[in-house]
């Protein structure tokens, strides 16, 4: 299995990403899978800090000074987890102190860390953008159709949605 | 009665069958909004007994039919905001085969309707016909046109601001609309928010489609029906509201962020693939003074005095109000 060689230092994508700031959250339309993210204010912070020079100790003391180092480092391990999931950043995956925890868990402990420093905890939302067809109006299976374009499904059969 | 062939699928554009031609439209029964005289010679009408071409929000589309005296009928499917133009370049072109014969071996010539090259729709009804074209020219519209987004959702404004409610199909955006402007909105469309490059939502009034409950047939109502009328002039969004219908739940939305509003609006934008960056920059100007609430709702005659209250609780809406927890905002009667 050929070694896929990733680089040491979390690194933001830059390429086929169109980037729009809405009110200090971070929208990302990734061109080469259709899919938006919203990033909020701290992991849009952690994406904008992602430049390939900074580890992610580095980036915790940076970005969040006034928590303790070991909470702003796992803070920031879980951004960058979330944002390199979704292809946002390249860098090695996340410790197995990190990942071994479920996600509820997980997201229970970040939120504490970040609601105890007052500051909020890196949350990524992502909708896979849709497709023309998928986003018009349409009869569900079912429902009379003189053609496949009425039929969610895109199939109409004796005068049917199926 | 008239025996005719029965009309084989073409090969390129679907030809008129019996010789119906420019000759026969000589003599139109309806106005059109353009010269059958010149658009018969330009953009593929040429051969066919009558056509016209329209632009609504820039897309230009013509419609030609194999018979004589249709197009009165044909107004009736073009979209909110139609205006006459001309044939000579189409972004699409319906071709309307028109059946109703009786054919020698005694079945029916079916209508047919082909999208270009393409067969779009076969059937023996006539409005059901029609009902595929009218839906499919606004499809055409929403995906096409230049220099506006639309988002599948339903808008009507009140007090100089929208409310937008996106939702897919079924998820009762028309019943809501329908209720909102029984308390006196201004309606906006069921369909579609148009949003412009400044972020407003401009109207997009097709007739209101509302379905009984347990059946499949929708009909049609204007506004009018509904002692209502239909907005004229674009405003900007005031609510976004994400919800759809759920039996016995109580509208108790939670606050969302601009950038969660943006990207619930993406998800039912119907040009997000094709035109993400502007779909994007468009959103974030929709959203730059809307509040935006997420959550099921119950019965949509409830439901609706208490969006109107948000909307008029939320005009002109501060960052220092923007803060405060919605229940503080929002709760009835405070």
């Amino acid at each position: 299995m050929a070694d896929i060689k990733r680089p040491k230092n979390p690194t933001a994508r830059s390429e086929n990403l169109l980037i729009e700031d809405v009110a200090g959250e971070l929208l990302i339309y990734d061109v080469s899978n259709n899919r938006a993210h919203c990033l909020n204010e701290s992991a849009a912070a952690i994406w904008k800090h992602c430049d390939g020079s900074q580890s992610i100790d580095k980036l915790a003391n940076h970005l969040f000074p006034k928590l303790e180092a070991s909470d702003a480092r796992q803070l920031v391990g879980v951004g960058v987890e979330r944002l390199r999931r979704r292809r946002l950043v390249e860098s090695a995956p996340a410790a197995a102190a990190t990942v071994d925890l479920s996600k509820r868990q997980l997201l229970k402990k970040v939120a504490i860390l970040a609601a105890a420093a007052g500051v909020v905890a890196p949350l990524v939302s992502t909708v896979v953008a849709p497709t023309a067809a998928y986003a018009f109006s349409c009869m569900p299976s079912g429902f009379p159709c003189s053609s496949p374009f009425q039929c969610c499904s895109g199939l109409c059969r004796d005068l049917q949605c199926a | 009665m008239r025996a005719t062939p029965l009309v084989q699928k073409p090969a390129a554009f679907p030809r008129p069958r019996d010789g119906a031609g420019a000759a026969r439209a000589s003599a139109p029964a309806v106005a059109r909004p353009v010269s059958i005289a010149r658009s018969l010679n330009q953009a593929g009408f040429t051969g066919w007994a009558d056509g016209f071409a329209f632009t609504s929000f820039g897309v230009r589309i013509g419609i030609r039919v194999d018979q004589p005296g249709f197009s009165g009928l044909l107004q009736s499917v073009l979209p909110p905001g139609h205006r006459p133009t001309s044939p000579s370049v189409l972004e699409r072109l319906y071709s309307l085969v028109l059946g109703g014969f009786t054919l020698e071996d005694g079945g029916e010539d079916p209508y047919l309707l082909y999208d270009g090259a393409e067969r779009l729709a076969r059937d023996h009804e006539l409005p059901r016909i029609l009902k595929v074209l009218e839906a499919h020219i606004r499809r055409t519209v929403a995906e096409m046109a230049p220099r506006r987004v639309f988002v599948h959702a339903g808008v009507i404004e009140h007090g100089g601001r929208a409310i937008v409610i996106p939702g897919p199909s079924m998820s009762g955006k028309s019943t809501l609309v329908s209720e909102l402007i029984k308390l006196g909105a201004s309606y906006y469309s069921d369909e579609y928010a148009v949003l412009d490059e400044k972020g407003m939502v401009s109207p997009f009034a097709k007739p209101l489609s509302l379905r009984a409950p347990g059946t499949y047939a929708s009909t049609d109502y204007t506004v009018e029906q509904f002692g209502a009328t239909a907005g004229v002039k674009p405003v900007p969004v005031g609510l976004v509201a994400i919800t759809h219908y759920a039996a016995g739940a109580k509208w108790r939305p939670r606050r969302l962020s601009a950038g969660n509003g943006a990207l619930a609006l993406l998800a039912h934008s119907i040009a997000a693939r094709r035109h993400p960056e502007r779909v994007l920059s468009t959103l974030n100007r929709a959203l730059a003074d809307a509040e935006i609430v997420k959550g099921p709702r119950g019965e949509a005659s409830e439901v609706a005095h208490q969006m109107l209250e948000v909307l008029h609780r939320t005009s002109g809406i501060t960052s220092e109000r923007a803060r405060l927890p919605f229940e503080t905002l929002y709760r009835r009667g405070k």
